[in-house]
């Protein structure tokens, strides 16, 4: 069992399970939408630099997201 | 009464599920964007194809992940569930959705049974679930969403019968007629409610869910308490839920015992590989300049040898009339007039063209998506991102759908930035005045300096794009941290013949909206450069004291600080109607002022240049000077003349002084300069 980090945390490659997503509902409800919900595995693929977006794999879609959004999402790392 | 009227079906779901494909297979290809196009930023509706059973009218709806509009654009997929099309009500939906990504779509299915709406759905992209060694079973699905369900492969157009063989037992349901008018006078309250209840099941539906096929499942150690601190409130319907678990794991069934998922063949392994490159973050961005560089040069190219075509015709066809109507007023109006107005914008066409067909190619092959990523960062310092991106790219085609496709912004403020610069962008409008200003300046020099000067031009509308975006950063009342959150689709090859269709569309509607100006404006033009006719003088004598040119000569003082005489500055008047009318006007009003003049060019456009060089001659070097070149351009550059910019800007803010101030601000800043930057260069040249 791996540590409880925030997705930002995680390496390049590095995957997670969902633990938490936190933020107002409005971000809430945009990441559910996408498919992140408590329980999922992502995998960060890619980050871009300077702080830019990071893109993660879930359920076999890839998503980009900013690092606002990463911010939210708490993961256990597996 | 047309054949699918009262049988209106919206075809509804996320980006890049297939919808437009399914589309485009029930239609026959037979689509009508409806107002104006932008891939599916507006509305495109068709009758579905008679050979396929019976008709309906079908409407292509902005993709959407949820039904709560997180931009604009997805406002446009509840509004017409809401409200039909034209006063018909919508009397089905067919949902499509990608059966890779079940799991993380089906709550839209839910979220529109829950409205009341007859829904069929259709299992796109079967084919690449095919390739991970996957089927569906349909019965089951059936079975457990309560709704009726068809296989479609959009490549080979398999299931599009079913889908219409399924139709009509929907479109018939009375219940659900009752319920579906309602909807319409639903209250706010309703819709607060609906909403809540609904993201509450979003949660539940999702996670009792097994992951998408290919996703190692693991059932062991769920954390209970992390998903109920999500849910916040949503109370837990456990038979529901528990009746999910059960039956959904048999949703998938293995194909091929024997796949192994990691071949070039399959489109997700290419994805993740061309990923891998195209989104590292060097790599990546030495690619992306590439795509750019080739994407503006490739405008020229190929646009090139076809121009020169167009033009040699335009110039025949002027020939041609003079020789059969003479030299009389006729003659001189068709030819001068008409001919001359739309030859100098109709050799543009294969530029703008091919600038639409090329973002469009870029677009459909899943990599406009990966460019928005790569420049989510540097935007978001001039207060925009990712989502601007292809609203400003498509900006540098036409303004007018750029402001549309800028619908799917989802930040308020980021839309206004970005509605606000849009006009900055350098727009293929711009492409006749600039291309004939370049080609004076460098008449008869080698063939790079034009283009040189003419990238110099494009990159300095961005940089100007980014001045003025970033001011306005600075300006603004900050919101909260903007979302960007984008799925990349999986990279694909695009369409050739859609795309064709596309690019079509676009340039026709182009020419559709700058037709109408064009001629207005060569009548107007004409009438007034022939009236009133003094008997006794030559055509060129009538013109000097025509109506036309007393205008100019009252008007002369307004153009005369930078650097241009009174027919270049009616020419510059009625570019205002749209930038391009700046070259048809001059056009004609440089060859009836000098009609005597026998030029031995064969073509249209060297018969203007020799006829820009004499002007320059009348006015001692002043008018089309370098000085008076590059102010003009700067001008160009910056001023906003184009009506249909101005109304869609004034449609898309909802605000008409958002329009006005954007107009104003541009139209007397770019004035500013040009007259400064005239001056200057005029008085340094001069020594």
């Amino acid at each position: 069992m791996g540590a409880n980090v925030r997705m930002r945390e995680l390496r390049v490659g590095q995957s997670g399970r969902i633990t938490h997503i936190g933020g107002d509902s409005d971000l809430r409800e945009s990441l559910y939408e996408l498919g992140f919900f408590a329980d999922r595995e992502l995998t960060v693929l890619s980050r871009m630099p300077f702080g830019g977006p990071d893109i993660v794999e879930i359920d076999g879609a890839c998503i980009a997201l900013r690092s606002t959004e990463a911010e939210c999402i708490q993961v256990r790392i597996v | 009464m047309y054949p699918g009227a009262n049988r209106l079906v919206a075809l509804v779901g996320p980006p890049n599920s297939g919808k437009t494909t399914l589309f485009n297979w029930m239609t026959g290809h037979n689509i009508k964007p409806v107002n104006y196009p932008g891939s599916t930023v507006e509305v495109f509706r068709g009758d579905t194809l008679s050979s396929l059973g019976p008709v309906f009218e079908l409407l292509d709806t902005p993709g959407v992940h949820s039904l709560f509009p997180k931009s604009p654009e997805e406002e446009v997929t509840l509004h017409s569930l809401q409200n039909g099309f034209r006063n018909a009500p919508v009397q089905a939906v067919v949902l499509v959705l990608d059966a890779t990504q079940l799991s993380r779509q089906i709550h839209l299915l839910k979220q529109v049974q829950d409205l009341g709406v007859p829904v069929l759905v259709a299992l796109s992209m079967t084919d690449l679930l095919a390739k991970k060694g996957k089927s569906i079973d349909v019965v089951e699905f059936e079975r457990v969403w309560q709704a009726p369900a068809v296989l479609v492969d959009g490549r080979l157009g398999g299931g599009v019968i079913d889908v219409i063989k399924n139709l009509p037992v929907l479109s018939e349901d009375p219940i659900a007629g009752v319920r579906r008018l309602a909807l319409k006078n639903w209250t706010e309250e309703q819709w607060r409610q609906f909403k809540q209840e609904s993201s509450g099941k979003l949660a539940r539906i999702t996670q009792s869910l097994p992951s998408s096929p290919g996703t190692p499942k693991r059932l062991d150690n769920i954390d209970h308490n992390s998903r109920e601190t999500h849910l916040k409130g949503g109370e837990t319907d456990n038979h529901q839920e528990g009746q999910n678990q059960t039956t959904s794991e048999s949703l998938y069934r293995i194909s091929n015992e024997n796949f192994k998922g990691s071949n070039l063949s399959n489109p997700y392994a290419l994805t993740r590989v061309g990923d891998q490159w195209l989104l590292s973050p060097w790599l990546g961005s030495v690619f992306f300049l590439l795509v750019m560089s080739f994407l503006f040069s490739g405008v020229f190219y190929f646009a090139a040898p076809l121009m020169d075509l167009l033009d040699f015709g335009v110039s025949q066809a002027n020939d041609a009339v003079h020789v059969w109507l003479g030299e009389g007023i006729l003659g001189s109006f068709i030819g001068d007039g008409l001919i001359a107005s739309f030859g100098a914008v109709i050799v543009f066409l294969p530029q703008i063209f091919i600038l639409f067909f090329i973002i469009g190619a870029l677009e459909d092959s899943g990599y406009l998506a990966r460019a928005a990523v790569l420049v989510d960062k540097p935007l978001s310092l001039v207060g925009l991102g990712g989502r601007s991106f292809v609203p400003l790219l498509s900006g540098f085609a036409c303004a007018v759908p750029a402001l549309m496709a800028a619908r799917t912004i989802r930040s308020q403020r980021e839309r206004w930035i970005a509605m606000f610069v849009l006009p900055l962008t350098s727009c293929s409008a711009r492409l006749p005045v600039y291309g004939l200003l370049l080609s004076f300046v460098f008449l008869g020099e080698p063939a790079w300096k034009p283009g040189v000067s003419l990238a110099g031009i494009y990159m300095g509308s961005v940089l100007l794009s980014a001045i003025a975006a970033s001011w306005l950063h600075r300006v603004l009342p900050s919101s909260k941290g903007a979302t960007f959150a984008l799925e990349l689709p999986i990279y694909r090859w695009p369409n050739f013949l859609s795309l064709l269709r596309h690019s079509y569309f676009k340039t026709k509607t182009y020419l559709v909206r700058a037709g109408p100006l064009i001629l207005l404006f060569s009548l107007l033009i004409w009438v007034f450069s022939s009236f009133p006719v003094t008997p006794g003088l030559s055509k060129s004598e009538n013109f000097q004291q025509s109506y036309l040119a007393q205008f100019g000569r009252a008007t002369e003082f307004l153009v005369e600080p930078m650097g241009l005489e009174w027919r270049t500055g009616l020419a510059l008047i009625s570019s205002f109607a749209a930038r391009e009318v700046f070259v048809s006007t001059l056009a004609m009003l440089i060859s009836v002022s000098n009609p005597n003049e026998i030029s031995d060019e064969d073509s249209f456009r060297g018969e203007m240049l020799v006829r820009m060089g004499d002007l320059k001659k009348q006015t001692n070097d002043r008018t089309f000077s370098l000085a008076s070149v590059v102010a003009l351009i700067l001008f160009f550059m910056i001023s906003l003349q184009c009506l249909s910019t101005v109304i869609t800007a004034y449609k898309e803010s909802g605000s008409l002084r958002f329009a006005l101030a954007q107009w104003g601000a541009y139209t007397v800043l770019a004035y500013c300069l040009a007259v400064l930057t005239f001056q200057f260069l005029h008085a340094a040249s001069s020594y």
